[in-house]
């Protein structure tokens, strides 16, 4: 049988197998339709939600605290290994875990939904870190580039196409600065920590505090503050298009090489409107850039924001 | 501002009724593609709902809408892989003995899809995923390439060897006369 004929009798199988007019079943259109029907929680049924959440979680806040303390002090101290990623929110059989209000899973990572208080490792972000947090987080996604702890005392900001995205702790892996009118890394910024801290606190379009250095778990780098001015900016910027905001900036996407839109490893970063951010710049010990963010997307309450996430940030241990 | 993350829409939004209309363009076609990769059509129909649903999730990240076919084969893809691993439906076995002959037209003959069918089963996900592009879809190695987001060298590869593991599969159900 020669190659010719080989391909032949493929394609003649495939023809034979599936009909050119062939449909999918009709529970299937149903079925996607419900999907995304389901998936749409309107924002006070959300708050709702997490609030019930929160009330339930309060009964062991008394063990994060300890657990928070002893994650923190160890590695300062530095004595004895790393802590181990212990999972030090084994659910109590009193207080199970509430119903994540997203879709979690479906081979999107995985993610955690709502946190009991206590020690998590990530699952699938790269590089590899534990993290601790009190009764109200809820993680939203845990993926290669990608993790998000979503405060659900937080606040929300709804765009004007219909988006709400809520305020917390996003972490990205690889940021990449990227260019206000198309899709494409800025040239001559570099990618570690000091670069990337350097061109957003002089980008001329943001209103960004000095760069300030921090270590975090084993991470060292630097932390601003950003915000849009309240003046045009000075020059017309692609995210308008995203979600329908006229203020907005974009400034980082992933540095994947195959990253794609729509792809696991890809993602973009950007600041809209009232949204305020506390930027965390490291260089992660496996050679890494990571990015967190401190995320206040209605600029509403920062202050009480920062003040439970940092605590979270600080709590970060990264994987040697 | 995040976009890559899952997003929370309004069901009456123009975001969710957009990605609805494109979800009942494609869906056919899709779940054909599905077929072609997975063959039983109950993991077809899981494999696509699932894919949409992911899709679902992503919807923010996706800024160009003409894009839409691309970007959702890659998902569906993926899914369809994912679930082949899983399952674990490819069995490394000589099927050579357990066909029998047929006759006729080798393509409207049933022993002939079986034989065929039978090969391209145990095939590794991704050799399936591969074959079904190439010879149902007749998508380029560049096409191929670019909705597995692999280079163009790596798909002639997985291609090169399925098509080595088929060879061998079906040309000893063929020299066993079990076939013509």
């Amino acid at each position: 049988m020669t190659d010719q004929e080989l391909e032949r009798r493929l394609r003649a199988w495939y023809r034979a197998e599936i009909a050119d007019d062939e449909r999918a079943p009709t529970e299937l259109r149903v079925s996607v339709a419900a999907a995304v029907h389901a998936s749409s929680i309107s924002a006070s049924r959300l708050r709702d939600r997490l609030n019930l959440a929160l009330v339930a979680a309060a009964a062991v806040a008394v063990l994060a605290v300890a657990s928070l303390t002893l994650n923190r002090f160890a590695p300062s101290l530095g004595v004895g290994p790393t802590p181990t990623p212990t999972p030090t929110a084994t659910q109590s059989p009193s207080h199970p875990p509430s119903p994540s209000p997203y879709p979690c899973g479906q081979g999107v990572g995985t993610c955690r939904g709502n946190l009991q208080p206590g020690t998590y490792p990530t699952n699938g972000f790269r590089p590899a870190f534990t993290y601790t947090v009190p009764a109200g987080w809820q993680n939203d996604l845990d993926v290669h580039s990608m993790l998000v702890l979503l405060d659900a005392a937080g606040g929300q900001y709804t765009y004007p196409d219909g988006t709400t995205f809520h305020d917390g702790i996003y972490a990205f892996r690889g940021p990449n600065a990227t260019s206000a009118t198309s899709p494409t890394v800025v040239k001559g910024v570099g990618k570690k920590a000091r670069d990337l801290a350097q061109w957003l606190s002089r980008h001329v379009d943001l209103v960004a505090s000095s760069p300030a250095p921090v270590t975090v778990g084993g991470a060292s780098g630097f932390r601003l503050q950003i915000a849009l001015p309240t003046t045009t900016r000075t020059s017309p910027d692609r995210c308008t298009a995203d979600h329908g905001e006229p203020r907005c900036e974009s400034l980082f996407m992933s540095n994947v090489p195959s990253a794609t839109p729509g792809g696991p490893d890809w993602y973009s970063f950007g600041i809209v409107g009232p949204e305020t951010a506390v930027v965390y710049l490291l260089d992660a010990p496996s050679g890494d850039t990571v990015m967190v963010v401190i995320d206040d997307v209605d600029g509403v309450d920062r202050d009480v924001l920062v003040a439970a996430a940092t605590p979270i940030v600080n709590s970060l241990v990264f994987a040697p | 501002m995040v976009d890559g993350r899952p997003l929370e829409v309004d069901k009456t939004s123009e975001r969710g009724a957009a990605f609805l209309r494109l979800a009942n363009e494609h869906l056919d076609a899709s779940y054909r593609l599905a077929r072609a990769i997975v063959r039983d059509p109950g993991e077809a129909q899981d494999a696509t709902h699932d894919a949409f649903v992911q899709a679902w999730r992503k919807w923010s990240t996706l800024r160009d809408p003409a894009l839409f076919e691309r970007w959702f084969d890659r998902i569906l893809v993926n899914t369809c892989r994912n679930r082949l691993d899983r399952a674990s439906r490819w069995h490394l076995t000589d099927i050579s003995a357990e066909v029998v002959l047929g006759s006729g037209d080798p393509i409207s003959d049933s022993h002939e899809r079986d034989v065929i069918g039978s090969a391209i089963a145990m095939l590794t996900p991704d050799h399936r995923v591969v074959v079904a592009l190439r010879y149902y879809r007749d998508f380029t190695l560049e096409e191929i390439a670019t909705r597995l987001e692999i280079p163009v060298g790596t798909v002639q590869s997985r291609l090169h060897y399925a098509l080595k593991r088929l060879h061998a599969v079906i040309e000893a159900a063929d020299a066993k006369g079990t076939i013509r």
